[in-house]
């Protein structure tokens, strides 16, 4: 009895003592709105307060989700993608902030209040400031080999042709009701290349940059699916088993020359595409140069893939339920796949057109790479190749309309820019 | 209506510049590449041609080559028949090295489970 009483008496105390200091602040604070509060703080109740466009939107990202890890969709950048998506779609996460970026301007005045400001708020600026893409350009530019391209410089006009999708879009975004910048950026897509797709409508509609670099990413890890049926129908069998001549050895001189001459003739032609064409080059002169090994090294492996979780993530981000289901994400959709549809068809058009005249015949299918989705559209084109004559190696000569469309799309984004911008 | 509302000269203007400008510029670029080709190519058949006349070594430089020292180095040894003289005592210095995880071999070996 004098034990249980000992023990009782050591349970109130003790008791005492974790409670006395909650009944101190409780006559301070309401504890009940205080749990209220953090209940409507969480997620699921400002899902359940009407922001169940979110959940379709994380559902979305699930789907590329599935895309990059199961179909491996380009997943170097759907992956960051689909996440920024997803974290940019947690109600209450407030880790983006539209209204930070409202009518195309960054307003750095809200930024100095480090509450208003999500982690992605600061990473998107890379975006807006049109950072990210350049640094893309000069990893792609170390990666390039401009060789195929110079040992057959008619490749250049192949990848002009294949723009013919951007300027052909750009009309039928304007049909569709879209703006004239929203149009441009739209058409963009048409030339299959993600970092200038994204650089153009930072600058002339940033409020489509979600749906558009969707799109584009989509389209260019397509180009397997997308491009062979076009190919098909627009050339013969007899066209699709021309074996072309062997390029001609490219010295190490014409290489190096060739970034410095490219960089000052289109920054002088056109200022605007300068940014990109310019970082391009510089990545290309870094490779060929043969003096800078350790720089080339970094910016094609290190520089690129920081660059591209940054980016990535940035432009998940921006793909807000509000900016994102709608019609025109629909519309954009659709016309993105006319628009590489059509750069497709225009380059294989070109070089049908040029057999008519050269001597030296060119295999139709190597137009089709002239979409700048490097390396990918140049396999492709080796691929169907190789379907018709099995003997026939396509791959270099492709490679010659693929890098010439990646200097012909960034020119069409300098000059829907300085038109538009 | 919103066909109408759009101002279709413009439009095609900028299609037109556009399309004309990217063609213009690569075209401008093939006559860049092609001019190039011809000058390195040019270039290097002068180096090519150029007489293969061997000038006469004309130099300055009264120090031996690195065959001549060679050379006189091999005769001195033989005429003097000498060699350096050693003591034949072997030294170990022993160095001490302080312990550190980051050196430790312990750290920086795969300990795996049998």
């Amino acid at each position: 009895m004098k034990q249980l009483k000992k023990y009782l008496l050591s349970i109130t105390a003790l008791l005492g003592l974790f409670i006395l200091p909650f009944n101190a602040s409780a006559e301070e604070v309401d504890m009940g709105s205080k749990v209220m509060k953090f209940i409507n703080d969480t997620g699921f109740a400002q899902l359940s307060n009407g922001n169940w466009l979110c959940i379709i939107m994380i559902l979305v990202s699930c789907l590329l989700f599935y895309l990059a890890i199961v179909k491996k969709f380009e997943p170097l950048l759907l992956l960051p993608i689909a996440f920024g998506m997803l974290l940019t779609n947690l109600p209450g996460a407030g880790l983006y902030h539209p209204e930070l970026f409202e009518g195309g301007h960054v307003h750095w005045a809200n930024f100095v209040n480090a509450n208003n400001v999500g982690l992605l708020d600061y990473i998107y600026l890379g975006v807006k400031l049109g950072i990210y893409p350049c640094i893309i350009f000069i990893g792609v530019g170390a990666m390039t080999d401009f060789g195929p391209l110079l040992a057959n410089p008619k490749s250049f006009l192949l990848g002009a042709a294949a723009q013919i999708g951007i300027f052909a879009t750009f009309l039928g975004a304007l049909a569709l009701g879209f703006t004239y910048a929203e149009a441009g950026s739209i058409g963009i897509i048409g030339g299959a290349d993600g970092p200038t797709a994204i650089y153009l409508t930072s600058k002339l509609a940033p409020g489509l940059l979600g749906p558009i670099a969707v799109a584009a990413y989509s389209y260019m890890a397509l180009v397997p699916v997308i491009q062979p049926p076009i190919m098909k129908v627009l050339t013969t069998q007899k066209e699709r088993e021309i074996v072309m001549q062997q390029l001609r050895k490219v010295s190490k001189k014409e290489k190096i020359v060739f970034p410095i001459v490219v960089t000052v003739f289109v920054s002088l032609l056109l200022p605007s595409a300068a940014p990109l064409i310019g970082c391009l080059m510089l990545g290309n002169l870094m490779r060929e140069s043969g003096v800078v090994d350790r720089l080339s090294k970094t910016v094609q492996n290190e520089l690129m893939n920081i660059t591209t979780i940054f980016l990535g993530i940035s432009v998940g981000a921006t793909t807000t339920a509000a900016a994102f289901l709608n019609l025109q994400t629909l519309a954009i959709l659709v016309i993105g796949i006319l628009a590489f549809s059509m750069g497709s068809a225009g380059g294989i058009l070109l070089a049908k057109f040029m057999n008519l005249f050269t001597k030296n015949k060119i295999n139709p299918l190597i137009g089709s790479a002239g979409v700048s989705a490097v390396p990918m559209a140049a396999r492709v084109s080796q691929n169907v190749g190789q379907e018709a004559n099995p003997g026939n190696f396509l791959l270099m000569h492709a490679m010659g309309p693929n890098v010439a469309g990646v200097i012909g799309s960034a020119v069409a984004a300098g000059i829907l820019l300085s038109f538009l911008g | 209506m919103t066909m109408l509302a759009i101002n279709w000269g413009y439009a095609l203007l900028v299609t037109g510049i556009g399309m004309g400008t990217v063609f213009l510029l690569l075209v401008i670029l093939i006559w860049i590449i092609n001019l190039q080709t011809k000058i390195t190519e040019r270039l290097e058949d002068q180096v090519k041609t150029e007489p293969s006349v061997v000038a006469p070594a004309v130099t300055t430089d009264t120090h031996p080559t690195p065959h001549e020292q060679a050379a006189i180095a091999m005769a001195m040894h033989l005429y003097f028949d000498s060699h350096d003289e050693e003591p034949h005592v072997i030294t170990i210095q022993e160095v001490e090295r302080r312990y550190s995880p980051w050196s430790s071999k312990i750290y920086s070996m795969r300990n795996l489970t049998k």
